[in-house]
């Protein structure tokens, strides 16, 4: 999967993903977070700011909202797509959440390469991601550092 | 029952969290697959929210808001294996009139091979709210 990371150098972006978010699909991943617990297997919605509107209102938004693991989980896979088993063996990502992000919402999830430090056979990078909503407003930023090839494989 | 801050309040920096244990399942993961429109998505604790759980277990629900999170990852998880995460409160401080709460987690399998650490930080709302992410 890492077709072109060892090529990658400083200042080149990663090719952008595209999400657009539902209710549906905010109530899945919700429902995820139950799943494992539960120990008979079966799933339940779990009643929050992600999947009501009225707990959502309590917690100060207009609606619910997508949990920031969420977006979390599209930045993993924007550099899980580009660095493949090298960044899910010592890849490290840290993600802020400016911004809430819910249903309907059209997302374009974003990472350049800001340093790259050649050592051997190694590459290390190091990258700023960010995701912005469709007024181009930033959602969340953040860094993760990858080495390739990965140092935990060996 | 304690209102949120008094909840927030009884929390000690280095004090161990609740203690959780699940198994990635092939079903659990398809389904976080299909949640995030990633056919080969493998990190399934990023949906499980660890780091909520193991403060919920202790303290139970404290209304609390995603700020910041970081995952450092050791290994992918296998299927069938059982994960344990350990958890404790690593930082919690007031800045510019608001409550932060950071919990930091570590996640291994059943052979005692580490998957992911975490660190997570938390901004503590209102009493008002009775809810956690």
């Amino acid at each position: 999967m890492t077709l072109q990371a060892d090529r990658l150098k400083t200042g080149d972006q990663l090719p952008p993903l595209v999400k657009t978010l539902s209710q549906a699909k905010i109530d899945q991943f919700e429902s995820l977070s139950r799943l494992v617990r539960a120990p008979d297997g079966v799933s339940s919605l779990p009643s929050n700011m992600h999947t009501d509107a009225a707990q959502a209102r309590r917690m100060g938004m207009t609606r619910p909202i997508a949990s920031g693991q969420m977006s979390f989980a599209f930045l993993h896979e924007l550099l899980a797509r580009t660095f493949g088993d090298d960044f899910l063996w010592g890849g490290e990502l840290t993600v802020t959440f400016i911004k809430p992000v819910g249903d309907g919402d059209t997302i374009t999830v974003h990472g350049q390469v800001q340093e790259r430090q050649d050592t051997g056979r190694r590459a290390r990078f190091l990258l700023d991601v960010w995701i912005e909503n469709s007024s181009g407003d930033k959602t969340a930023t953040g860094q993760a550092r990858v080495t390739v090839p990965s140092l935990l494989r060996e | 029952m304690t209102s949120s801050l008094g909840a927030y309040d009884k929390l000690e920096v280095g004090e161990q969290l609740g203690h959780l244990e699940y198994v990635v399942t092939q079903e659990q993961l398809n389904a976080f697959r299909q949640a995030v429109d990633f056919p080969e998505a493998a990190c399934l604790s990023i949906a499980v929210k660890e780091y909520a759980e193991v403060l919920t277990r202790k303290h139970g629900r404290i209304p609390v808001v995603s700020a910041k999170h970081q995952d450092y990852y050791l290994r992918p998880p296998r299927l069938n294996k059982r994960i344990q995460v350990t958890g404790w409160v690593r930082e919690k401080y007031q800045r510019r009139g608001r409550h932060w709460l950071v919990v930091e987690t570590f996640a291994v399998d059943e052979d005692g091979t580490e998957i992911v650490r975490s660190r997570h930080t938390f901004l503590v709302r209102a009493p008002a709210a009775q809810e956690s992410p």
